[in-house]
């Protein structure tokens, strides 16, 4: 009962509204100004829809009995297809992880981590080859560039908004008591500073519902202006699909697992929810600390600032330096290689569900500790 | 006057003034520390560039005419004299089968290198040979910048779409002879730096003055305040305040942050028109470096202050400090969105902006700021608290 | 029973209560003392909101901050200050507090709606309290105060800052809450004490001074007080209490021990002269 009213409260609060709106607009807007030949990506979906995404012979027999299009796009996605070969056929990634330890002078115990990674990845590989994982058609030719606008542009923006606003709500609530001039009545009634807890899981759940939100308005409209219905099936690893980074260049997108593009759309909704919570908690924490929400957000906005430069200034790749990468605003930044083997960037396979764990236990270490502290606290 | 500086006293606190500064290092060292290292260290050869418009600044002054520039080629000889002495000394050039910088030249040409010929080829570049490699490749950017400037000019003006003024304006750098001036290409990074700063200082401006009406009015302040000799007229007194930390602020950073973009080693340029045959960038006024500056910097002062006079009504109509940062996030982005995209993308440069985008923006957005501010004043005689 | 055994509060080097002992069984308690005596203290460590540096506070011989949610559960507390939501309702924020207080739905919606009618709060029940005048808000308080029936009433200050009217009216209701149960009153207003209070508490140099009843106390006075017209003419030692006006003349009330029958009336003693005379060295 005391949840729904700390939800009540929140619920209550103009501003928080006012704050997802304009996100909501300002997502919208930026959709749907930055649409651009959605055409020929639609054309693809709605070649899904009725030729399946394996890029077979039946494929290729039912997208050409398309008809021909003034735009060429049929021709366009023949050519594409025509040429698809089995991009993990071959496929040395283990040279690729020599590389990133060749540039970043790795080695010991370090240099073991990042091979086994590779290592581990190429057993992946060889099963993705021999299952042609690569012959599945996502968005052919146009497949990096809504990859990339979807789950680095889209995702982006989303998850950045919602981790303020699980932030500031975070804050607005455990500030309520005291803005309102209510703690005392509150601590002194029969749920006293239990309510702390009631206040993180409304805090946690509301952070959640906002980001659903958001997310919501957001990718809805996205989806309206570009068709995935008929390539949600497609493997996210498609042939057409890439990751690149400054040293191995552009290469085929490759996960640990494999998943279809919706797989990897609801994993990354998965990941996303757990990076809004494990701000939710850290805010808590912060919040029951500092009674003052002002320098609260500012202290977590100072904490996510660090771990993006910590890293910068441990250049020497250590290991300071790599657990730095786990941080959520880290793993905000490498949104678009979640699921894959990260990089150069991260040591450790599965960086993001590692790191959400690493960070999670981290500040719910930090709450508890704040709760104890909170709990023998003087309340004036 | 006693009320304007305790009301300063109240904006300027410790414990805000900590977290800025800490805001501040983790900014520089995310956004703009970059720009001050490419500069003058890791963009190759433009370091090399810079260096030799460096020299030819100490020797022939803020311009190159024909006959300084004859005298100034004669530093290539020099340079190709000193590869050839790393390239017989070191064995990596003879492991490629390279004797002089002729090889060098003609492995230039040939875009499929043995793994030797690459890293010989490379080295030549590298701190080893005191980067030798890359002044040449200054040395022969700049001549070639110099001698065939009439005809980049002449390309301009058919390819690009450019207005009857600004071809007026291009015609003129060159009758003129601005392009004369030995001011390198760093007006990118110059713009960039600047721009982060312009944003920084925003953001900063935001954060230490925002709350001044919000506090007061949690703690029910305002109620005494009102009812005192001073009575509303205190929320003028607090605009003022708060107008002014703006400004003290903003120039505190461009204090600290100008001696940081000192490392970039470019202030010897400041003098120079910045019109110049090394570089591409062109303006729509003859402007030297230093004024370039003194334009960025007058634009990130207007945009810092118009937001600390919006961010003023906005902490009039916030009740507590967290619904003040839910309104001010999306001004910050919008100012920023403002300053980023429009106003600081290239200003006053040719073909990219104009006096409007430039200035007017920010004109528009301190009369609006000023304006709403004043009005919220106004407002105020006549509320019911 | 409330006990207090041995209690201490330190704020650093700074003692608010030292070496507290009390008993509370029943009836109202009036904690009598100046501003910063360590009645909020006192009455914030009853209620768990800050904690005891030294000594023990029992409750049926349970440490309360141990009983912890069952100990809050036997307590209404009314703060000084008391802070609401502007923008809820009475009947909002009873509700809101009755879930606070863990009631359930049912019992909560009932002791809800009785409360709005004895604390006569029935008209503006819907209405938002942003326009509530002070006593209207007192009111709210003492009914989330009431709303778990509480063995144990804790009331800070509550009629600082009401009008005589308002006062009278909220002095009637905790008269009328007190059967059954320990009210325990912090106020510096003696007619309040005077009017309902069983026993009266009282610090000096942040420890107990006295826990009596308010005619034992004034007792401790009798045959000291006195009324003139002419204070020049007491030539004993005295300690002037107040003054006040009769017929046109101005009447001083005062205390001495000394005998000033032959210059003075002797006037019966109440708790203010007691406030006063206790009081006398500090600023009140």
């Amino acid at each position: 009962m005391v949840f729904l009213y700390e939800l009540k409260k929140l619920a209550a609060t103009p501003a928080l509204w006012g704050f997802i709106m304009l996100c909501v607009a300002f997502n919208c807007f930026i959709t749907i100004t930055q649409e651009s030949g959605a055409g020929y990506p639609n054309f693809v979906s709605s070649v899904g829809k009725t030729a399946g995404t394996t890029l077979d012979r039946s494929f290729q027999e039912m997208l050409a009995a398309f008809p021909d299009d003034a735009d060429g796009f049929k021709a366009a996605l023949q050519t594409e297809t025509a040429d698809a070969r089995d991009v993990f056929e071959n496929y040395d990634i283990i040279e690729i992880g020599e590389r990133y330890i060749g540039v970043h002078n790795a080695d010991g115990k370090i240099a073991e981590i990042f091979r086994n990674k590779y290592a581990d990845m190429q057993t992946h590989v060889d099963s993705l080859a021999a299952a042609d994982e690569s012959m599945s058609l996502y968005f052919g030719g146009g497949t990096y560039y809504l990859h990339q606008s979807l789950f680095g542009d889209v995702f982006g923006r989303l998850l950045m908004e919602s981790m303020l606003c699980a932030s500031l709500l975070t804050l607005l609530l455990f500030g309520y008591e005291r803005s309102h001039n209510t703690e005392l009545t509150a601590y002194s009634s029969k749920t006293g500073r239990r309510l702390l807890l009631t206040k993180l899981s409304a805090s946690i759940t509301a952070s959640i519902i906002a980001f659903g939100l958001l997310a919501i308005v957001s990718l809805g409209t996205y989806f309206t202006l570009n068709d995935f219905s008929g390539i949600w099936r497609s493997s996210v690893s498609s042939g057409f699909n890439k990751m690149h980074d400054l040293i191995a260049g552009m290469r085929p997108f490759t996960t640990w697992r494999s998943f279809t593009v919706l797989g990897y759309f609801l994993a990354c909704t998965g990941i996303s929810i757990g990076i809004v919570a494990a701000i939710s908690l850290f805010s808590a924490a912060v919040g029951v600390f500092l009674r003052n929400t002002y320098v609260g957000f500012m202290i977590v906005v100072l904490f996510n600032a660090l771990c993006v430069v910590a890293p910068i200034a441990f250049s020497g790749r250590t290991f300071i330096h790599y657990i730095f990468t786990l941080s959520p605003i880290y793993l905000w930044g490498l949104r678009i290689r979640w699921f894959t083997d990260g990089s150069a960037d991260t040591l450790w396979k599965n960086f993001e569900l590692l790191g959400l764990a690493a960070s999670g236990v981290l500040f719910l270490i930090l709450y508890l500790t704040a709760n104890k502290h909170f709990a023998r606290r003087d309340l004036s | 006057m006693r009320i304007l500086l305790l009301e300063m006293k109240k904006i300027w606190r410790g414990r805000i003034l900590l977290l800025v500064a800490l805001l501040c290092g983790l900014y520089s060292v995310l956004f703009m520390d970059f720009y001050v290292g490419h500069i003058s260290i890791t963009d190759h050869p433009g370091a090399e560039t810079t260096e030799l418009a460096g020299y030819m600044l100490d020797h022939y002054g803020a311009t190159l005419e024909p006959d300084e520039f004859d005298e100034f080629m004669r530093l290539r000889p020099q340079f190709v004299a000193e590869a050839n002495q790393y390239i017989a000394e070191m064995p990596v050039f003879r492991d490629a089968g390279i004797y002089n910088y002729d090889d060098i030249v003609v492995l230039s040409q040939n875009l499929e290198r043995s793994e030797a010929e690459e890293r010989a080829y490379w080295v030549l570049g590298m701190e080893q040979c005191n980067y030798v490699g890359y002044r040449i490749q200054a040395i022969d950017s700049i001549a070639e910048n110099y001698t065939s400037f009439g005809t980049r000019i002449n390309t301009m003006l058919y390819d690009e779409p450019l207005t009857a003024s600004e071809q007026i304006r291009v015609r003129e750098i060159v009758s003129l002879k601005e392009y004369y001036s030995v001011f390198p290409d760093i007006i990118e990074y110059t713009k960039d730096y600047f721009k982060y700063l312009a944003v920084l200082c925003v953001l900063t401006s935001l954060i230490l003055t925002s709350p001044l009406v919000t506090l007061d009015r949690a703690r029910k302040m305002n109620q005494l305040q009102y009812a005192s000799a001073t009575g509303r007229g205190i929320l003028t007194r607090q605009l003022f305040a708060t107008l002014i930390s703006s400004l003290l602020l903003t120039l505190i950073l461009f204090v600290i942050f100008g001696l940081l973009f000192t490392r970039a080693g470019t202030m010897k340029f400041l003098r120079c028109d910045i019109n110049g045959f090394i570089g591409n960038s062109f303006t729509h006024i003859p402007i030297t470096y230093g004024g370039y500056i003194g334009v960025l910097l007058v634009l990130s002062l207007v945009a810092a202050i118009a937001s600390s006079a919006l961010a003023f009504v906005f902490s009039r109509f916030s009740d507590s400090l967290v619904t003040l940062i839910f309104k001010l996030i999306p001004f910050f982005v919008a100012v920023d969105l403002v300053s980023v995209l429009l106003v600081f993308n290239r200003p006053l440069m040719i073909g990219t902006s104009n006096a409007l985008t430039d200035f007017g923006l920010y004109a528009i957005l301190l009369f609006i700021g000023v304006a709403v501010a004043a009005l919220a004043l106004r407002r105020e005689r006549r509320v019911d608290i | 029973m409330l006990a207090l055994n041995n209690v201490t509060k330190n704020y650093g080097k700074f003692t608010a209560l030292e070496n507290i002992n009390l008993e509370f069984s029943g009836g109202v308690y009036a904690l009598l003392a100046p501003n910063g005596a360590g009645k909020t203290t006192l009455i914030k460590m009853l209620t768990t909101l800050i904690f005891p540096t030294k000594g023990e506070i029992l409750w049926n011989g349970d440490e309360i901050v141990k009983l912890d949610a069952s100990y809050r559960d036997s307590i209404g507390y009314l703060p000084q200050d008391f802070g609401y939501y502007k923008n809820h309702s009475p009947r909002e924020f009873l509700l809101y507090m009755s879930a606070m207080k863990c009631m359930d739905r049912a019992a909560a919606k009932r002791r809800t709606e009785e409360l709005i009618e004895v604390v006569g709060l029935s008209d503006v029940r819907d209405k938002k309290m942003r326009k509530f005048s002070g006593g209207m808000i007192q009111r709210v308080g003492i009914a989330q105060a009431m709303l778990n029936d509480p063995k144990i009433l804790i009331l800070d200050e509550p009629t600082a800052g009401l009008d005589p009217k308002e006062r009278v009216r909220f002095r009637n209701l905790i008269s009328s809450l007190s059967k059954d149960r320990i009210v325990i009153l912090s106020t510096h207003i003696v007619s309040d004490i005077e009017t309902i209070a069983g026993s009266v508490i009282m610090f000096k140099d942040h420890k107990l001074l006295t826990n009596d009843a308010p005619t034992a106390i004034c007792g401790t006075l009798a045959g000291k007080v006195y009324e003139t017209d002419d204070i020049s003419a007491i030539t004993a030692p005295y300690l002037a209490l107040t003054e006040h006006q009769d017929g046109g003349r101005t009447i001083t009330r005062f205390a001495s021990e000394r005998d000033c029958s032959n210059v003075a009336v002797s006037a019966a003693p109440n708790l203010e002269d007691v406030f006063l005379y206790v009081y006398r060295d500090e600023a009140v």
